[in-house]
This record gives structure tokens, C-alpha cells and sequence, in this order.
């Protein structure tokens, strides 16, 4: 994302994808998810990512097409179109918050967060199988995606399809976001923190960020996992709580620290 | 005259035939550049010159394949540019590089980095890895531009200049044939104002080494160039006034006092030195009193 933006404060988030899962699940636990959750647990549990990954590849389709000009993806409008879904999806999940009972807004916050604990192998494993072909897929990209950097015209008189590219990178990210959306919740600061770290330890060249930015991530989010749950044990904190307390303060520091070279 | 260019598969040029671009729609709707054909041939440097908005930047986008024209077509070697576009993109690349004016480089790659990127059109596959001979066709390119030591700096760290001498050697790394049984085809370099934040040695070392391109590798260069001095070393001088090519040829033939008059609003002409060199020979400042420069060189 950061690549496609060619900005290092990109994250999947802005392109609304995040917002459109939590559409979603809100929309799903507000409206009726309730009495199906009573009946059949076992369908609550796949009908939640569901209307998560339904919310935001709704959402990724239609701030794509917003972003379309004469055929061309524009960068900017893209981020622009981007943040305005999102502000306006948010506004709808407080007007859902607002007409829900107490039960459904504690689910739909706890969602929100992010959590590890609904994790079971088979949808591990669904997990896996989507984020670990996508990776592979991405890793493909690397040396375009750093040939983006040099500008998107030099990339073009590299040979380059551009707008290939952008499509791709759009749909693949759109795709993996939401799978993991779906099924953990909106975990905060992962995709804007961890490809930075990366950068610092290896550079910035894409064949190295990509797989290690994925490697880092998931270690990260484990470590945040495992202080999530025992921190405060037996309860457990949710997970995005985590990310976000160390992660705030991370991205201020680089923002200060990095300011001028940024 | 112009037909034959066509229908010769075997003519080696990169040539533009009566390539008009028009923007905005029927009321309002404006020729950036109109009816212009011409032709680079391998080996020669030619210089685009022109006032301000002259259309010079559209039509090297033209030449580069990166913008359609609204009529007139395009060839490179005998073959439509534009279908090479569309179904060979990196095979056009390996023949014909282009250094558009400077863009941002947001994230620190290093200058090595940034110079390797020029090859990714000789590699096969995107996981594809840069062999020994491209590692040092990037090296050789970087001391062709005075920029060896400059190959493990952060290319955002760089100045100006040296960022611009970086990108140069990017765009020569491109081209660069890798050793192989074929000959390798013609080659076509574009440049869009690459002396642009030069200090005047480096300005002028850019020239020699754009003539050493030219005549050595086979390369047909095409240099949008605003300092008419540097201009007139090139083998021919292409003038765009409002879109339009308004003299073509050998520089001492077309930079005439007649001509700097009526499309570039100076009164003056270029002087042969003692020395062999040119020279642009302009009254002192000091004769003169403000006035402003035609937008157009061409009356209407």
C-alpha cells in the first residue's frame, strides 16, 4: 500500500477497505444477528466474516470504480474517495450503534478491536491458505512495485503496465484485508508499522519489504496475542487495545523522528 | 514522400508522421501539437527546442509511446509504436528509454538500486534476479555519468544535480545490450530537459556523452533542450512554436537571427568563437527595458 501510494503514512485502512468489514459485522450484529447467534452459534460464526468480507469488498469495488478516470486509476482520488467512504461507513456503524441494545454494542466494540480468540483451524487454515497465496502472488511484484517508486511514468517507459499493476495490488490487498478482517476484527497499526520497521532493518526495496513486512507482522500480532491474553488473565483484553497503545506512540516517534526525510 | 516511410518495414528510424494532439472538447479544444512529422535516425542527437508551452514535452511523450496521438502515427523501425505498447511492452522498453522530467522518490533506495531498476526490462520473469552483466552495465553507466561514488548514497539524500545524473544513468542502463549471439536493434533514448539543475560542466559533459551514445552505441537520441548553446551541438535542431515544427535541420542553418526574432522573442543571434565553439550573442541586459515575451511565436 505504502508502494501504491508512494507515501509512507498508507495503510490498507485508507482505501476504506477496514471500514467496509466493520460496516459488515456492525450491520450483521445490529440487525439480526442477534436472534440467528441464539438459534445456531455454529452459523453466527461464519455469517459474521462473512458480512465483514462482504462490507469491504463492497466497499474496495466501489472506491475503485470512484477512482476510475478515462480508464486510469488516480492515485489521489483513490486515497480521497477513500477517506470519504470511510468517514461516511463509520457515520452509518453510529447510527447502527445507536438504535442497538447493550448486548449487540458490546459485540460490535469487541469486534471492532480485534481479536485472536476465535481462531480454530479450520478457519486458520482458510486464513492461511488466502493471505499465503496472496503473499506469494505479491512477492511477484516486487521489483514493479519498486520501479512505482521511481514515478509512475518511468515505471510505465520501464514496460511496465501500470495500471495492471494498480489494479492488482488493489484487489489483492483489498482481498487479504478483508479475509483477515473478517475473521479477527480490525487489529490498528500492523499494516502502517510494521513495513517501516522492516525498512529501517533491511531497506526499502519491495523484494525484501514484502515477505518480511508479512514474517514481522505476524510475529508482532502474536506477541500482541499473547500480551493480550495475559496481561489482565482470566479476562482477556482485545487485541487492537495492544497494537494500538504500542503502536501510536511508534508511529509518533517516526513521524518526529524520520520527519524530514519522509 | 512521407508514404514511403511507411510502407518500408526495413527503415530504421523512430518517426513521427503528421501527429497532431488535441485536447479539451470541440469549443475549447486546443492542438498541443499539430501536424508534426519527423524522423530520428540511430546515431544522431537531435534537440528539440521551443519557447515555454511550445508543445515539446507532448510530443516526446508522443515519440515515447506514452501518449496516444488524437492523429498522425507513430513507427519505430517500420512497426506501429502503439501496438508495441499494448503487446510488448518490455521488448519496446530493452530498445527505448525515457527520462521524463524529475518525480519524487519518496523512499530511500540507494543509488545502485535506482540504476539496477533500468534492466528490469533484460530480466526474465519478475522474480527474476539482476545477473553479473547487468550489476556491471549499472556500474558503467554510473561512471559514465561521474557518479560511481556516489552508488551506495540514498538517492533522496542527493542533491539536484546529482539526482539528475543518477536518473541519466538509469535511462543508459536501460538501453545497454546484454552480449548476445542477435545483434541488438536500434536503440532510441528521449530526454526531457536532462541538463535541468546541471551546473554548466556537468551540463556539457551530459552532451559529449549523449554525442558518445549516439555515435558509438547506435542510438537515436532525441534531447528537449532550453539552452540554445548546448542545443546547437547537437546534429539537427528540431523548433516547435505553438505545435507546430517550424524549422528542422543542422543548427547553424536553423538557429538564424530571423528565427530567434519571431519565436523565441530575442533579439540576437549565435556567433561562431575563435574557439570552434557557439555561442549565443544577445545585447546586455542593461539596453533594454522590460516587455513582455509573445506567447506565440507564430502570428496569426
Amino acid at each position: 500500500m505504502q508502494g501504491l501510494f508512494r507515501n509512507p503514512l498508507a495503510d490498507p485502512g485508507l482505501i476504506g477497505v477496514s471500514s467496509g468489514a466493520r460496516l459488515g459485522a456492525t450491520a450483521f450484529i445490529v440487525l439480526g444477528g442477534g436472534s440467528i447467534v441464539a438459534s445456531s452459534p455454529t452459523a453466527a460464526l461464519l455469517l459474521l466474516p462473512a458480512a465483514a468480507f462482504g462490507g469491504a469488498l463492497l466497499t474496495m469495488m466501489l472506491v475503485r470504480r470512484l477512482a476510475l478516470r478515462s480508464g486510469t486509476t488516480h492515485v489521489t482520488v483513490l486515497l480521497l474517495a477513500g477517506l470519504a467512504v470511510t468517514v461516511f461507513e463509520e457515520a452509518m456503524v453510529g447510527l447502527l450503534i445507536a438504535i442497538s441494545n447493550d448486548e449487540a454494542l458490546r459485540s460490535a466494540t469487541l469486534w471492532r478491536l480485534g481479536a485472536l480468540g476465535g481462531a480454530s483451524f479450520p478457519i486458520a487454515g482458510l486464513v492461511l491458505t488466502v493471505t499465503g497465496l496472496a503473499a506469494l502472488y505479491l512477492l511477484r511484484l516486487g521489483r514493479p512495485l519498486d520501479a512505482l517508486l521511481l514515478g509512475e511514468s518511468e515505471a510505465q517507459h520501464l514496460g511496465i503496465d501500470v495500471e495492471l499493476l494498480k489494479k492488482r495490488l488493489v484487489r489483492v490487498s483489498a482481498l487479504v484485508v478483508a479475509t483477515a478482517t473478517a475473521f479477527v476484527g480490525i487489529v490498528g497499526f500492523v499494516g502502517l508499522v510494521v513495513p517501516h520497521l522492516v525498512r529501517l532493518i533491511a531497506g526499502p526495496s519491495h523484494r525484501v519489504v514484502l515477505p518480511a513486512s508479512a514474517l514481522l507482522g505476524a510475529l508482532l500480532v502474536l506477541s500482541a496475542d499473547l500480551i493480550a491474553r495475559t496481561i489482565i488473565a482470566p479476562a482477556e483484553l482485545p487485541l487492537g487495545v495492544v497494537t494500538a497503545f504500542v503502536g501510536a506512540p511508534f508511529f509518533l516517534w517516526l513521524v518526529l523522528a524520520k520527519g524530514r526525510t519522509l | 514522400m512521407s508514404s514511403c516511410a511507411k510502407a518500408s518495414a526495413r527503415i530504421t528510424a523512430l518517426s513521427a508522421e503528421a501527429v497532431t494532439v488535441t485536447v479539451g472538447r470541440r469549443e475549447t479544444a486546443k492542438d498541443l501539437v499539430r501536424a508534426v512529422s519527423l524522423a530520428i535516425r540511430p546515431g544522431e542527437v537531435l534537440a528539440l527546442v521551443g519557447p515555454n508551452g511550445a508543445g515539446k514535452s507532448t510530443l516526446l511523450a508522443v515519440l515515447s509511446g506514452g501518449l496516444k496521438p488524437t492523429s498522425g502515427t507513430v513507427t519505430i523501425d517500420g512497426a506501429p509504436l502503439f501496438d508495441l505498447v499494448l503487446e510488448d511492452p518490455l521488448a519496446l522498453a530493452r530498445r527505448r528509454a525515457v527520462l521524463p522530467q524529475a518525480e519524487a522518490l519518496g523512499f530511500p533506495l540507494t543509488v545502485l538500486e535506482v540504476v539496477l531498476l533500468g534492466r528490469h526490462p533484460h530480466l526474465l520473469g519478475a522474480l527474476g534476479r539482476e545477473r553479473p552483466q547487468d550489476l556491471a552495465i549499472a556500474w558503467h553507466a554510473l561512471r559514465r555519468v561521474n557518479a560511481e561514488h556516489l552508488a551506495t548514497r540514498a538517492f533522496p539524500t542527493l542533491s539536484g544535480g546529482e539526482r539528475q545524473r543518477v536518473r541519466i544513468a538509469r535511462a543508459l542502463a536501460q538501453i545497454a545490450p546484454t552480449p548476445s549471439p542477435t545483434p541488438p536493434s536500434a536503440r532510441y533514448l528521449l530526454l526531457d530537459e536532462p541538463a535541468a539543475g546541471l551546473d554548466l560542466a556537468h551540463a556539457r559533459a551530459l552532451h559529449v556523452l549523449l554525442r558518445a551514445e549516439a555515435s558509438s552505441a547506435e542510438t537515436g537520441i532525441v534531447v528537449v533542450e532550453h539552452d540554445l548553446a548546448l542545443a546547437a551541438t547537437a546534429d539537427r535542431i528540431a523548433v516547435l512554436a505553438d505545435g507546430r515544427l517550424v524549422a528542422l535541420g543542422p543548427p547553424r542553418e536553423v538557429l538564424t537571427p530571423a528565427l530567434l526574432a519571431q519565436f523565441f522573442g530575442l533579439a540576437g543571434g549565435l556567433i561562431c568563437l575563435p574557439s570552434g565553439g557557439l555561442a549565443l550573442d544577445l545585447p546586455p541586459l542593461a539596453t533594454l527595458t522590460p516587455t513582455p515575451i509573445p506567447t506565440s511565436g507564430a502570428p496569426r
